[in-house]
């Protein structure tokens, strides 16, 4: 295990959105296999990491540098990312007003894989991850997130995780909003692609969802860096004892 | 030459003897010849629309060289369907066609069945002479001849134009297709369409302008729609002309009948000017009007449209929706007015117009307007003028879409829902075809 080298490595991050920093130095190494679960409180820069390391145009990275599977990606575009086998699922997925989430999926594959899969073989593919997912195959069809339920574009977004299969997946707060038996299905189909051969970043508020996809560290970010990192063990202190608490105690012994 | 050419005013061919021979060419008789004459005059003593008038003050239509443009040329040749020919290709399905050029009928075919259900489509010359009551009874019943500068020079020099009239409870399944092409190199085509519904009729029409070559040209049609109870007619209006051909358009719909419903479809490709003026008046009680409108503006390309949902009678709904994507120096003005009447409670009325501004310095302005005189209603109107969304463009390029196509598909997805709804599949492709060719072309500002 420790001979390989991550798939995902952050170092020294600094992240300034509109000349504001949210993120001071944070540091973090997936490598294949793992699953991380990043915590923290309301505005501490989770979704400002999780945007910096897909390569928003809005969030500059000011210092330090992102590395994917072992390759400099701090200055690719987005697409360029992507291509290079990372996937963001979003917290607030837009609407994207006139294209199908099929054509979406389609369009995706293809960019991905440079070619273009037979669409009888993608679509029974997409329908099947899609009869996993409990979703009905009408969504297809549907405008990509325009309408859908808080529930549904959460599904919609790990329905574009399990059909693109990329290596490393940012998972911003996915759990938020499912009620709980979407929660269940989501978790699983979380589960169904996690491998030894990529690697999840899963950005969560409660603790409810580590009971089904257990992450091999969680880690804790306040104030844009990681204060605290441990084992599953961290988010259920989390959840008996509360941020103020935990981070008081951070602070204490700093 | 060319002293004589700046200093001496050019002819004018909008002239009395032009309205004197376009009335010959047609054997009409002496009323419709004064009724021409008449407009004529109407057309000489009329000014310009004002532009202090909110609906004329954006474009200058006044400085038009209008009399330049010949209305009453000779018989086309043969080879005129040249490139029109691609419209008429086989598999397209219709229950009428008729095409014209500069008002002579190249083609004119009806399916039995429609024949059978006594449905008329016919160029309204032929119908003045075979049907006189009954183009009178409807002739000039929305639109007046003597309204405007515009309307009266179209009915003194009016060269071509259908008449369809569909009887009670008639059903014409496919559509009914009726192409105008402009053939000769300063050409001018003012074509008038009346289209009477009886009551239970239905039917869906879509009439093309199209231009062969690429020179200056214009047409200026003059269309009325009267509609009768329970009624339900679908138009299209499509206008593909060449980038220096002028385009003024003059529609006015009467839903005069209960219950009917009336779909309105404007779309712009063509011409280096667009001015549209578009009316729905929901006249019947419990009525209903959609009206749609899709324009993509290339180049120097100036749109200007006008359009006013008129709710005269209780119950009644109108829903507009209209979209432009303009690129490299385009512009497009939409001036849109959902008018209430008193008395006219329980309206529906909505009015969306998007703009999507593409590369180049292209502009848009939207302004939408109410005019309300009663209570208990629902009326709503957004516009909304700007480039594509980095967020929409942001999640498709974390797909792992490169920008270019990312651009395309929002493109695209702008067009989609507007595109779903045109009334045929042959007319749905050949807009898509001609989306994706304005996108293509290089931004004709860069020189490129
Ligand atoms: N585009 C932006 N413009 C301005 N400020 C921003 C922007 N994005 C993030 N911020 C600010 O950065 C800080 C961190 O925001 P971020 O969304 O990363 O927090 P978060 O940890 O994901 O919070 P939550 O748990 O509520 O999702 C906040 O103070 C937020 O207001
Ligand atoms: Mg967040």
């Amino acid at each position: 295990m420790t001979t390989l080298s991550p798939l995902l490595q952050i170092e020294d991050l600094h992240v300034a959105v509109e000349g504001k920093e949210i993120l001071r130095g944070v540091s973090l190494a997936l490598y294949p296999g793992e699953v991380h679960a990043l915590m923290g409180p309301n505005g501490s820069g989770k979704s400002t990491l999780a945007y910096a390391i897909m390569g928003h145009p809005k969030y500059q990275v000011t210092q330090g540098r992102i590395l994917l599977k072992g390759e400099d990606i701090t200055s690719a575009t987005a697409d360029e990312r992507a291509r290079k086998g990372l996937f963001l699922a979003f917290q607030y997925p837009v609407a994207v007003p006139g294209v199908t989430l099929f054509n979406l999926l389609r369009t995706a594959g293809r960019a991905l894989r440079g070619q273009d899969l037979p669409v009888v073989q993608f679509r029974r593919r997409i329908r099947e991850q899609a009869n996993l997912l409990k979703m009905d195959e009408s969504f297809l069809q549907r405008y990509v997130n325009e309408g859908f339920s808080g529930g549904e574009k959460k599904r919609a977004e790990i329905l574009q995780l399990t059909v693109l299969q990329p290596t490393v997946a940012v998972l911003d707060e996915t759990d938020s909003g499912l009620d709980i038996d979407a929660l269940r299905v989501v978790a699983e189909g979380i589960n169904a692609f996690a491998s030894p051969a990529n690697a999840i970043l899963l950005i969560t508020h409660y603790q409810r969802i580590l009971r089904y996809v257990r992450p091999r560290f969680v880690h804790i970010l306040a104030e844009g860096r990681i204060v605290r990192s441990g084992g599953p063990e961290l988010a259920e202190e989390l959840e008996a004892r509360g941020y103020e608490q935990v981070l008081q105690q951070v602070r204490s012994q700093a | 030459m060319s002293d004589v050419a700046l200093t001496q005013r050019p002819l004018s061919r909008l002239t009395e003897e032009a309205v004197r021979r376009l009335s010959a060419r047609w054997g009409e008789p002496g009323w419709a010849l004064h009724a021409r004459l008449d407009a004529f005059h109407a057309y000489q003593q009329t000014p310009f629309p004002p532009p202090s008038h909110e609906w004329w003050r954006r474009t200058d239509v006044a400085s038009l060289p209008y009399e330049a443009f010949q209305p009453d040329g000779d018989a086309p040749r043969r080879r005129t369907l040249g490139t029109a020919r691609t419209l008429l290709r086989p598999g397209k399905e219709y229950d009428a066609l008729l095409v014209q050029a500069e008002g002579h009928t190249l083609r004119h075919l009806l399916s039995p069945a429609v024949e059978r259900a006594g449905v008329v489509v016919m160029p309204l010359e032929e119908a003045l002479r075979q049907r006189p009551s009954l183009v009178q009874t409807y002739l000039g019943k929305a639109i007046a001849p003597t309204e405007n500068r515009f309307t009266a020079m179209a009915s003194a020099f009016r060269n071509g134009g259908v008449f369809i009239y569909l009887p009670r409870n008639a059903q014409v399944e496919r559509p009914i297709h009726l192409l105008h092409i402009l053939a000769r190199p300063q050409g001018a085509l003012f074509p008038h369409t009346l289209i009477v519904a009886e009551e239970g009729a239905s039917a869906t029409i879509v009439e093309d302008y199209w231009q062969e070559g690429e020179g200056p040209a214009l047409a200026l049609p003059v269309v009325e729609l009267l509609l009768d109870s329970a009624s339900q007619v679908r138009y299209t209006g499509v206008q593909c002309l060449g980038p220096q051909a002028l385009f003024l358009s003059f529609q006015r719909s009467r839903i005069l009948g209960r219950d009917a419903s009336l779909l309105t479809y404007q779309i712009h490709f063509g011409s280096r000017f667009v001015k549209t003026v578009l009316e729905n008046h929901l006249e019947g009680q419990g009525s209903r009007s959609d009206l749609l409108g899709v324009l993509f503006g290339d180049g120097e390309q100036v749109f200007d449209q006008v359009t006013l949902q008129d709710h005269h009678s209780p119950s009644t709904t109108s829903d507009l929706l209209y979209k432009s994507a303009l690129k490299d120096t385009a512009r497009a003005v939409y001036y849109g007015t959902v008018k209430v009447r008193r008395g006219a409670v329980k309206t529906d009325a909505f009015q969306t117009n998007k703009n999507l501004l593409l590369g180049g310095r292209p502009k848009a302005d939207s302004i939408p307007v109410l005019e309300i005189e009663a209570d208990d209603l629902r009326c709503s109107h957004a516009a909304s003028v700007g480039p594509v969304d980095e967020e929409h463009l942001f999640y498709l390029q974390s797909r792992g879409i490169p920008l270019p196509e990312a651009r395309r598909i929002l493109v695209e997805g702008f067009f989609d829902p507007l595109a779903q709804r045109i009334p045929t599949p042959w007319l749905r492709e050949r807009i898509w075809a001609f989306i994706h060719r304005k996108m293509q072309t290089p931004d004709a500002s860069k020189g490129g």
